[in-house]
Order: C-alpha cells, then sequence, then structure tokens
C-alpha cells in the first residue's frame, strides 16, 4: 500500500515540474472558470425575460377584455421555453431547439427562433460550455499527463529497478492512476464546487426539478468518465513499447472518439433515417386536413357526419334546437380532428429522430464520449428528450385552452349569434398560466440506459483489462 | 540540396507505410464527405424542384381562370382574381437554390428552409426559416469536405511532419547534417515544402476524383477553394516547421503541434463566439416577441383608426364611395403596413445589434486560421451564414414589395386580370456578396505561412543539435 502511495506521490511531482502540463492545466481551469461564469450570466438574462415575459403574457391574456371565446382562443398566448440551471454547465441542444411557440386554435405552430440562426457559421464549431472542456480537452490533458507514465520507466530502466525491489506490477499501475486522479481532483475541485454552489441556490425556481440528485449524478458520470480516460492512457502506455507510439495511439483514439466518431454516427443515421423536409411534413398536414387522414373524408363530408350524429343523439330537426351551441362542437370537432392529424404526422417525425438517436445510442456502447455526452445533456436538461417532453406539455396546454373557450361557447351561446357573445375576465382566470418544469431526475434517466450500461461495463472492462495485463507485466524496454 | 533532397523524400514517402495508408484514409475521407455533401444537395433540389411545381400549379389555375374572363366567358372560381386571393393565398415563392459548391460544404444549410412562400399574412420580424431537421444532428454538424479539410487534414499533416527535425535529432543525424556546409534549417524547410506538394498533390487528385464524382463543375469558384485549401494546407505545415525546429523531441512536438490544433480548431472559435456574447449580447427573440405583441395589440384596438390614419397618409387611395366603402380587407392591409413601419424600428434595432456581433466576429475571425478557412469555404460553397442573412434581406424587402404592389387593388377593389397578373413581382435571389473576404483570408493565411518560413529559417544555428 505504501509502495502505491510513493508511486502515486512521485508521479504528481512529476507533473507538476513539466511546464507544459501546468500550462495546459492552467488553461483547462481557466476556461472552465470562463464557461461557468459566462454560463451563469446568460442563464440569469434568460431566466430574467423570460419570467417578465411570462408575467406580461398572462397579464395580456387576463386583461384582453370582453370578447367571443373563440376570438380569445385565436388571440392566444405564447410559451417559452426557460433555460435550465444546469444547462449553464451543458448548453446541449439549446442553440438547435426553438424557444418560444404561439399558441392558437386550429394550429400547432412550430417553435420560433433557434439561437443557431442568429449567430455567425462560428457556432458550429461548437460553444464553450464546461462541458465541452471536461468531454473534449480534459482528455487530451490525461494523454498528454500519462501517455509516457509506463513508456518512461521501460525507456530509463526503472520499472526493472521498482519490480526487482518487489514493487507490484498492481501497486505501480494503480499508484499512477490514483496520482493522475488526484490531480484532476485538485483541478476540477473548485469548479465543481462552484457548480454546486450555483445550482444549489437557484434550484428553489427553476423550471427542473430534483437539481441536487442530477448535480450529483452529472459530477459521477465525469469522475466515471475521466477515471476511464486514465485508465485507458495508462493502459496503453503500459503496452506500448516507446512513449511516442504510446502518444500517437492514444492521440488516434481520441480523434477517432470524440472528433470522428460522433460526426459520422449522427451522419449514417440521418442517411438511414431520412426525414421529409419541412414543407414536405406541413403540406402533409394540410392535406390530411383538408381530404382526411385517409385521404377520402374531406372536411364537409365529416362536419355532415356529426351533425347527423347529434341531431339523431338529440331527436331534434335542426341544429338550433339543440341545447347547447352546435358551433361550440363542431370547432372542438375540427380542433380534435387537427390534433389527430397533428399527432399522426408528428408522431412520424418523432419516430424518425428516435431511430436516429437509437442509433447514438447504440453506438455510446463502443464510446463513453458518446455515453458520457447524452447523459450529460439529459441530466442537464438540454437534450431532446426533455425538448419533447416541453413540446409535450405546451400542446396540452394549448389544446386545454382551445377546449376550455370551445366549451364555454358551446354552452353559453346561440347557435348562429357569433358577435353578440362575449365571454370575460372569469373565463381567462378559468386558465392557469403556463409554467414549464421539466421532467423528473428517473424519467429524464430512463431513455438512456445504454449509455449508463455503456459507462458501467467500460470500467469493469478496463480494470479487468489491467489487472490481465499487470499479471502479464515484463520489465524490459524494447 | 534540393535535387537530393527532393529524391531522398520521395524515396522516403514512398516506403512509408503510414504515409500510403493516410493518402488512402484522405481519399477515403473526401469521398464520404463528397457523397454526403451530394446527398443533401439532390434533397434539397429535390425539394425545392417539388415546391415550384406546387406553385406553379397553383399559380396556373388562377391564370386559367383570368384567361376564361379575359375571352369574356364566366368561371365559378373568378373569386380567384381578388387581390387578397392572390397576394394572400396564391402568394409567390421565394426559394434560395443551391449551387453546385454547396456540395463541398453544407455550411448552414441543415438550419434553414430555402424555400417560402410569400404571403401578405407574414409580418416580417416572425418569418420563419426553420427545416426540419434534427437538432442532435445540427449538435455534431455535417461530415462534409469543409469539416475534413479543417478539422482532419491539419491532423494528417501533424502526423507525418511533426519529427521531420526530431528523429534526426533524436538518432544524431542532425549533427552530422549541421557539420557538412549546409543550413539545416534551409534542409529543413525544402524537406517540408516537398512535403507539402506531396499531401497537396495526393489532397487535390482526392479533390478532384471527388468532384468529378459527385459532380461540381470546373470553375473560378472551385479553383478559388483550390487555392483557399492550400493556404490552409501551407499554413499548417509552416506552424509544423516552425515547432519542430523550436521543440526538442518528437513527443513534444506532437504535444505542442496537437495543442496548437486545439487552441485553432476548437477552442479559439469557441472563446471569439463567447466573447462577442458577451461584448454584444444576442438581444433576445423573446422580448422582441414580446414587444410585437403589444404593437400589434394595440394596432388591433385601434382598427378603425388605423384605417384614418393610414388613408392621411395614402391620400390618392381615397375613394367617393363614403367612409364606409371600405370593408376588413382595407383595413387589415392597411394594418399590415402600419405594423411593419411601426415595427421596423424595433427590429432593425435588434439586426443592428446582430450586425454589431457579426462584424465583431468577422474582426477577431484572423485569429483562427481554422475560422479563415472555414468562413471562405462556406461563402465559396453559397452555404454561409452572410448568404443566409442575404436571402433573409432579399425575402424581407421581396415581401414588402409584394404587399405594396397589391395595395391599390386592395383599395380599389379591383379584380386583377390577365395583364395585371403579367406584372406581379417576381422574386430572384442573386448573390451579391464578393469573393473580396476571400481573397483576404487567403492572403490572412499565406502571409502567416511565410512569415513562419522566415522566422524559422531565421533561427539557423540557435537551436541545439543534441
Amino acid at each position: 500500500m505504501s509502495a502505491l502511495l510513493h508511486i502515486a506521490k512521485k508521479e504528481i511531482r512529476i507533473a507538476f515540474r513539466e511546464r507544459l502540463i501546468v500550462f495546459l492545466g492552467i488553461i483547462i481551469m481557466v476556461l472552465l472558470g470562463i464557461s461557468l461564469f459566462a454560463g451563469f450570466v446568460s442563464y440569469e438574462q434568460q431566466k430574467e425575460i423570460i419570467t417578465k415575459t411570462e408575467n406580461d403574457k398572462r397579464q395580456e391574456w387576463l386583461n384582453q377584455g370582453d370578447k367571443h371565446p373563440h376570438i380569445a382562443a385565436h388571440y392566444g398566448t405564447f410559451a417559452f421555453k426557460p433555460k435550465t440551471v444546469l444547462s449553464l454547465f451543458d448548453f446541449g441542444l439549446d442553440a438547435y431547439t426553438g424557444t418560444s411557440v404561439y399558441l392558437e386554435a386550429h394550429n400547432q405552430h412550430e417553435f420560433m427562433f433557434r439561437p443557431a440562426q442568429d449567430h455567425s457559421s462560428m457556432i458550429r464549431f461548437g460553444e464553450l460550455s464546461s462541458s465541452l472542456v471536461l468531454q473534449v480537452l480534459l482528455p487530451l490533458l490525461i494523454i498528454f499527463l500519462s501517455f509516457s507514465s509506463y513508456t518512461k520507466e521501460k525507456e530509463s530502466g526503472t520499472l526493472k529497478l521498482l519490480m526487482s525491489q518487489g514493487v507490484s506490477a498492481n501497486a505501480i499501475t494503480w499508484g499512477k492512476i490514483l496520482a493522475y486522479c488526484i490531480i484532476l481532483l485538485i483541478m476540477l475541485m473548485p469548479f465543481f464546487v462552484g457548480l454546486i454552489l450555483i445550482a444549489n441556490a437557484t434550484a428553489n425556481n427553476d423550471s427542473l426539478p430534483d437539481v441536487a440528485s442530477r448535480t450529483a449524478l452529472l459530477i459521477t458520470i465525469y469522475a466515471i468518465y475521466l477515471f476511464l480516460v486514465i485508465t485507458i492512457a495508462v493502459w496503453i502506455s503500459m503496452k506500448s513499447l516507446t512513449g511516442r507510439n504510446a502518444l500517437l495511439t492514444l492521440l488516434t483514439f481520441w480523434t477517432f472518439f470524440v472528433i470522428l466518431m460522433p460526426k459520422t454516427v449522427a451522419n449514417l443515421s440521418e442517411s438511414f433515417y431520412p426525414l421529409p423536409s419541412m414543407r414536405e411534413f406541413k403540406a402533409g398536414i394540410e392535406e390530411s386536413k383538408l381530404n382526411g387522414l385517409d385521404g377520402q373524408t374531406p372536411r364537409s363530408v365529416r362536419m355532415a357526419e356529426l351533425e347527423t350524429e347529434y341531431l339523431e343523439k338529440y331527436k331534434v330537426d335542426s341544429l338550433s334546437q339543440l341545447p347547447f351551441n352546435f358551433e361550440g362542437v363542431s370547432m372542438q370537432a375540427g380542433e380534435d380532428y387537427g390534433n389527430m392529424v397533428y399527432d399522426h404526422h408528428y408522431e412520424g417525425i418523432r419516430a424518425i429522430f428516435s431511430k436516429q438517436n437509437r442509433l447514438g445510442s447504440i453506438a455510446s456502447i463502443f464510446n463513453p464520449f458518446i455515453a458520457t455526452q447524452h447523459l450529460s445533456m439529459s441530466l442537464s436538461g438540454t437534450d431532446l428528450h426533455t425538448f419533447n417532453h416541453f413540446e409535450n406539455e405546451v400542446e396540452e396546454y394549448r389544446r386545454m385552452l382551445v377546449r376550455r373557450m370551445n366549451n364555454d361557447m358551446a354552452e353559453n351561446s346561440k347557435y348562429g349569434e357569433f358577435y353578440e357573445y362575449a365571454a370575460g375576465e372569469e373565463l381567462w382566470e378559468e386558465i392557469d398560466g403556463f409554467y414549464y418544469t421539466a421532467p423528473t431526475f428517473f424519467f429524464a434517466l430512463r431513455p438512456y440506459y445504454l449509455e449508463l450500461l455503456s459507462l458501467l461495463a467500460w470500467v469493469v472492462f478496463t480494470i479487468f483489462l489491467l489487472k490481465r495485463s499487470n499479471k502479464k507485466l515484463k520489465p524490459i524496454h524494447g | 540540396m534540393l535535387s537530393l533532397n527532393i529524391l531522398h523524400e520521395t524515396r522516403l514517402l514512398s516506403r512509408n507505410y503510414w504515409f500510403i495508408s493516410l493518402s488512402m484514409m484522405l481519399l477515403a475521407l473526401c469521398l464520404y464527405a463528397g457523397h454526403n455533401g451530394m446527398k443533401h444537395f439532390e434533397r434539397r433540389q429535390l425539394d425545392l424542384q417539388a415546391a415550384i411545381e406546387n406553385q406553379v400549379a397553383k399559380e396556373q389555375v388562377v391564370q386559367e381562370v383570368a384567361l376564361a374572363l379575359s375571352k369574356g366567358e364566366e368561371h365559378p372560381s373568378s373569386f380567384r382574381l381578388s387581390p387578397t386571393n392572390v397576394a394572400i393565398a396564391t402568394g409567390r415563392l421565394a426559394t434560395m437554390p443551391a449551387t453546385e459548391m454547396s456540395k463541398l460544404g453544407i455550411g448552414q444549410s441543415d438550419l434553414y428552409a430555402h424555400q417560402l412562400k410569400i404571403t401578405s399574412r407574414e409580418d416580417l420580424a416572425t418569418m420563419s426559416f426553420n427545416e426540419l431537421t434534427n437538432p442532435v444532428q445540427l449538435l455534431f454538424g455535417n461530415f462534409d469536405l469543409v469539416f475534413v479539410i479543417t478539422y482532419l487534414v491539419p491532423l494528417i499533416i501533424i502526423a507525418f511532419s511533426y519529427n521531420l527535425r526530431s528523429q534526426e535529432l533524436e538518432s544524431g543525424r542532425l549533427k552530422l547534417l549541421a557539420s557538412s556546409p549546409i543550413r539545416t534549417n534551409l534542409w529543413l524547410l525544402q524537406r517540408f515544402i516537398i512535403r507539402c506538394c506531396s499531401l497537396t498533390a495526393i489532397l487535390t487528385v482526392a479533390l478532384i476524383v471527388t468532384a468529378l464524382w459527385i459532380g461540381v463543375a470546373l470553375s473560378s469558384q472551385l479553383l478559388v477553394f483550390f487555392l483557399i485549401t492550400y493556404a490552409y494546407l501551407a499554413f499548417w505545415f509552416a506552424i509544423s516547421y516552425l515547432v519542430n525546429i523550436l521543440g526538442s523531441s518528437s513527443a513534444r512536438n506532437s504535444i505542442s503541434l496537437l495543442s496548437f490544433w486545439i487552441v485553432i480548431v476548437l477552442i479559439l472559435p469557441a472563446v471569439i463566439n463567447q466573447a462577442a456574447n458577451s461584448i454584444y449580447p444576442t438581444p433576445s427573440r423573446v422580448s422582441l416577441l414580446n414587444e410585437i405583441r403589444e404593437t400589434k395589440k394595440e394596432l388591433s384596438e385601434a382598427q378603425d383608426q388605423v384605417l384614418d390614419e393610414y388613408l392621411r397618409n395614402h391620400p390618392e387611395l381615397i375613394r367617393n364611395e363614403g367612409e364606409n366603402a371600405f370593408g376588413y380587407w382595407q383595413g387589415y392591409f392597411a394594418s399590415q403596413e402600419i405594423m411593419e413601419k411601426t415595427l421596423a424600428p424595433l427590429v432593425d434595432a435588434y439586426d443592428q445589434q446582430l450586425e454589431k456581433q457579426q462584424k465583431w466576429i468577422d474582426a477577431w475571425r484572423y485569429l483562427s486560421p481554422a475560422v479563415l478557412f472555414q468562413d471562405g469555404a462556406t461563402q465559396l460553397a453559397g452555404t454561409s451564414s452572410k448568404n443566409y442573412n442575404e436571402f433573409k434581406g432579399y425575402v424581407k424587402s421581396f415581401s414588402l414589395n409584394w404587399r405594396a404592389h397589391f395595395m391599390p387593388f386592395v383599395f380599389d377593389n379591383k379584380m386583377l386580370d390577365l395583364d395585371d397578373l403579367d406584372n406581379i413581382p417576381e422574386f430572384e435571389y442573386r448573390s451579391s456578396i464578393g469573393a473580396s473576404g476571400i481573397w483576404i483570408n487567403i492572403s490572412v493565411l499565406l502571409i502567416l505561412s511565410v512569415l513562419m518560413a522566415l522566422r524559422g529559417l531565421g533561427l539557423e544555428g540557435k537551436r541545439q543539435l543534441l
């Protein structure tokens, strides 16, 4: 045990003597600090704006004056996607998903304003977030730090010396791994403390529930990821004959796993499961609304069937004899049909998204970087599932609003009298404001079981690999 | 020395397993990236074609009605010739066709729709240019030729040039060389130039094969694309040359070069973007939306005054039939126009803030050669942010013209006839983004390369040989 600690102490001392390593370490710490600070500032700004606008919209809805409920349903309101507190850590898809949506009767409007459209092409190089630093840059520092961990001992002959003194290969390997873990811990401690403090301070009034468990798991996931990088780097150094070989192998792995593979998987998934264009999607919805989902039941036929159904049900001769305003019923029937059409088409799109992303999940079994990236976005509330959840909640709210307006129209107005009836603040108050709460911790993690399994499997695999290689370690060079 | 060097390097490279496999890999990467670009181009064009056909069919119906009426026949769909129907339901298609060059760089084209129906119902501030794309796909970006050259080619350059001097130094041959009457740094520069030429030749072949396969015809833009690629290659060879001279071991060289790569390709673009956001924060679309809605609300509450105010400014549209001769549509068109005018300062202020941010980014792009290359290459491909901003500008100004064109018809309550249909404004997008920015990018890359080579030569005799 003491040998292990001695080795760890020596490795730490050597690392701190390397100017380049210390320099890169400082750069990474500065970048982490900047990204956390910039993320926090942008989070605070966005939050303030969204809270203010949400309040404005609420007042606007309540004070819209007396009007016909259907006009109010068209007047509608807006819903805004709030930034989650952990999005200051991992921006995820925030730049590529819309931020605002207009809610009105008859139509599901698309989400407007993807922030990426307001940036220059440079945004496609990636945004400076803490997650980028931890996922992409820190592994490189680990590689630079540890590529020569074994090869240097081999090249200088000290490995032979160590082993002849009875130090086990296990102690050497784990001593080195412990040293790198301690170095990273020293580097990352201030950052994670900062993150915990910010998350803690803002957790109570954020749209993200379970912030504490999310932050804890986020830190654990990154600890596992960085531990994996360290063990793989030490293992490759152990297996390599020279430092140069170890470095080249590690850099090739890094390029492949971090740069090449994620992009290739995303592009392949798009080729395997192509999406229709926005135009085709909208045209499909229009067509189905016009001629029915089966293409043979136009709106007029659907409405005639509805009329007959109600006339027969209430045993009356004309719509005006019904005990309620049929226009409200027909409006709602149209709305329900429109919703069904939208669901049908949008579920098709969601299914394609899901197939595309499934390929990414499968790839994460082979690539812990992809697994970490997916889990990080999910825990930060910036992944596609959280966005879908937001879309569902918004749509549910819209439907509730329109239904309430149509029901009021059916209950309180008379058939054929549109301009004569006006509802007031009482009705508007029945509709609560829209305030979004993201899915819970477990709900957020559920779609990512493959990623979680992948990380665990990688830990077991690398420990096994090291154990096996430790047994076979030969203290000779070349 | 030069001819001996060429002979030596050619022999070395032809026997170098790494070099041959990297060249094969480069060709494979270019072909795969080209294939992706081509698929994207085809999808974009097919969709555009379908949208155009759809629009033509709609316009055809209106044309047929006008033709029938011009012959004095009756037509059940004569309402189609009303100005509101033509302006709103028929509308006009604004299109941004893909150029062949876009097969080389997908750029921002996956974010935007390339056809928009212009109707008088749209308001400019909330016009949507969204294309349906998986956000995950947008985050990872496209595997196109611009990606291969920006990210991967520098890594290939580093892989086969990081130890050109250090290898000689480590084996002791450099000492031997220095004892002969040659300048070692010049000798090294020649080796670098030869390697640069070899890689340039291989990349050129790979690009030409890809261009032929995916169908990009020879054009001045393609040649400029080649030039900017060469300038980018030269930069990476030059930086590797300088690191070789300054560095003392192969491992250290590779770490230094990779650190440069990370800084230039990953960190600087992200930092510039972040800094631009902090200095000129992207104004909130949410706030803009809120203000637009407020304005709309005020205008709709004062709908009657809107028409009066509008007519005060446009007395030529006042008819003698009396105050009540104007109905809903006149009020609607007038309020749309007044709304655009009222909102214009808001939207302009928003756009100006974005413009400031863009200008700041443009000025700082010189810090990263990767940005210089990407910026130039996507502009050549017609898929850069600049191209899309230009297209948006075209769409918005056309949209205003479109409404203005129908105003007199709406206020005259006049149906359109065959001649009127022929005189409807046509949309045409013609990019006027000049190549001057690209030439500046190329010049900066070349100047940096030459400066680094000269600095290397200037260090002759000043570096260790042991």
